[in-house]
């Protein structure tokens, strides 16, 4: 049934425009992409080899097209290609993750926010409730770290991330209820990278995206 | 055997009898958001009804229709909602859904279903995620009771969320749920008899230590699941037990460093090797072994095994293997997270179901 939205867009086109090259490292669902969007994309890209992390997916990889012989299950592939993802370099970044406004709030200066009060409104203003947290794979570590974008403007997301829902500081900013929060995306659209949130998170941009919960709705940009 | 993560029922039954004990005469309402904390959301559920708990606490209207699909008829109660979220069925469902604000009541009023819906209006008390700020108070409840008298919500219960900043801070938020209870009274929501709303605060941290706290009810999560909210005692020392343990196997070994076959996207949290971090250990041949590195499907330790050898990364300590609450130190967070992010792609096999 329809709920809040959570969502991961992929950007197929930008996944095939990197050139994923012969072979391609798809572990972890395609570290969080989904290996059932990536894997037909992979085969029009050319990949002649798959790499996966276990039976589930190598079945997914044969129902996209790829011959048994072409996949590979291997739990310790290295130098996992980050290009493809658009995650290093001047990749274009494929995956979004995209949480929904579902509170708005003005609060007078002073006013803490979420758990232990780690952030004090500094002036009166307007936070917004996005329905994102860590069961969702947004790293607690992000708390008071990191930028959101919303309305093709960008905030700090402020206090401690919880659960199921963190809070952005938006100022005077005019937000809509139900509105798009764009954790992160693409650059060229003013959104935060996903290597900013890996850099945020204090792990690698393909551990963070891999980590992204299968709560959240994958589907093609 | 390969990664698993084992879950003890039985832990997990004696946790939420325990808090039970604890709340009453207050109700006791288990929280079974995020898929359970990790845990697996019906298995939990049903675990939860068995031993004290008499309703679940499930953040949003999906989660409570799935419950409901599985037979689950126990009182069930959602709060966070989005634009898309289908009133009409969560109502038709009976589920008592939580209301922050006159948007929220209007959908909800409106949604046409066939029987009135059972709210739960929320006041803000300081932790400013949703919740009526008291200002918005006095609206929410005079329209809600309008509602309830052409018979399309039933006032079901006054309630907010503590922020557990400090004593003091959840003193002054008890202060202001007092005060937004009397302002409802005012209005003439009933504080007695077979109509009165039920009225709710706690989680687990004011649940146990704090009793003024508890009013009709307390929604206990995270010590059912064996993590304390507390920074000065752990689960153990609250008497609770962690049904949750991760185990690994030893897929290579190669001079001292042994890869075991889980890793960051079975939830291991690789900031434990960050600058935030402060290391981490699992317990393998016996003893606690360093891991030297977090990969996406793997983990490298320093140690001399065999493959095939089994890891435990945590469990509830019985044979001196890590807790969930050590690796959220290690990790800079908090054993919540560490919970509510183990994997859903390796097996979770059930113990004394």
């Amino acid at each position: 049934m329809p709920g809040i939205r959570r969502r991961a867009l992929i950007d197929l086109d930008a996944f095939v425009a990197n050139g994923p090259g012969d072979v391609l490292d798809a572990r972890a669902d395609a570290f969080g992409h989904g290996l059932e969007l990536i894997a037909p994309a992979a085969l029009e890209a050319g990949v002649r080899e798959i790499v996966v992390s276990n039976e589930r997916d190598a079945g997914v990889a044969i129902a996209a097209g790829f011959a048994a012989g072409t996949v590979r299950l291997d739990h310790e592939a290295s130098g996992a290609d980050a290009r493809a993802y658009g995650l290093v370099g001047d990749g274009q970044p494929v995956l979004s993750l995209i949480g929904e406004v579902v509170a708005l709030k003005r609060v007078p200066v002073d006013a803490g926010v979420s758990y232990g009060y780690t952030y004090r409104a500094p002036r009166p203003t307007t936070l917004a409730l996005v329905a994102l947290g860590y069961a969702d794979g947004v790293p607690r570590l992000a708390s008071n770290r990191a930028q959101v974008s919303v309305g093709g403007a960008t905030f700090p997301l402020v206090g401690r991330i919880a659960m199921d829902q963190f809070v952005l500081d938006v100022g005077d900013a005019a937000i809509e209820l139900g509105a798009d929060a764009v954790l992160f995306g693409d650059p060229a659209r003013g959104e935060p990278s996903a290597l900013q949130w890996a850099g945020w998170t204090e792990r690698d941009p393909l551990a963070l995206t891999a980590g992204i919960a299968s709560r959240v709705e994958r589907s093609p940009r | 055997m390969s990664a698993r993560i084992e879950i003890d029922l039985e832990a997990f039954r004696q946790n939420v009898r325990a808090l039970a004990t604890i709340a009453a005469p207050a109700r006791t309402m288990l929280a079974v958001k995020a898929d359970g904390y990790g845990h697996g959301m019906l298995p939990i559920a049903r675990a939860a009804l068995q031993s004290g708990a008499d309703s679940l606490a499930v953040l949003d209207a999906p989660a409570a229709l799935a419950l409901r699909d599985a037979g689950i008829d126990a009182q069930l109660f959602a709060w966070l909602h989005g634009r898309d979220t289908d009133f009409r069925a969560a109502i038709e469902a009976d589920v008592d859904l939580g209301v922050s604000s006159l948007v929220e009541l209007r959908r909800i009023g409106e949604a046409g279903a066939g029987r009135p819906a059972a709210v739960h209006l929320k006041i803000d008390t300081g932790l400013h995620r949703n919740g009526a700020s008291p200002e918005d108070w006095p609206a929410l409840v005079g329209e809600a009771l309008a509602y309830q008298e052409r018979g399309q919500v039933r006032l079901a219960g006054l309630w907010s969320h503590l922020a557990d900043a400090s004593p003091a801070d959840d003193a002054a938020a008890l202060a202001e749920f007092q005060a937004a209870v009397a302002v409802a009274a005012g209005i003439g929501v009933p504080m007695e008899g077979p109509d009165r709303p039920l009225l709710h605060l706690a989680a687990s941290s004011a649940g146990i230590r704090m009793p003024e706290a508890r009013f009709d009810l307390v929604r206990f999560g995270i010590a059912a699941y064996g993590v304390s909210p507390f920074d000065d005692v752990d689960a153990r020392g609250l008497g609770m037990r962690a049904p949750m343990t991760m185990r690994a196997s030893v897929i290579a070994a190669d001079g001292g460093t042994v890869a075991l076959d889980l890793g960051s996207a079975d939830g291991v949290p690789p900031s434990v090797l960050g600058p935030s971090g402060s290391g981490a250990e699992v317990l393998l041949g016996g003893r606690r072994v360093s891991v030297t590195a977090v990969g996406i499907d793997t983990i490298e330790v320093a140690a001399t095994a065999s493959v095939g050898d089994e890891a435990i990364v945590f469990g509830p300590g019985d044979q001196g293997e890590p807790t969930a609450e050590e690796w959220a130190g290690w990790a800079g967070t908090i054993g919540d997270e560490i919970l509510a992010r183990a994997s859903t792609r390796i097996p979770r096999i059930y113990l004394n179901e």
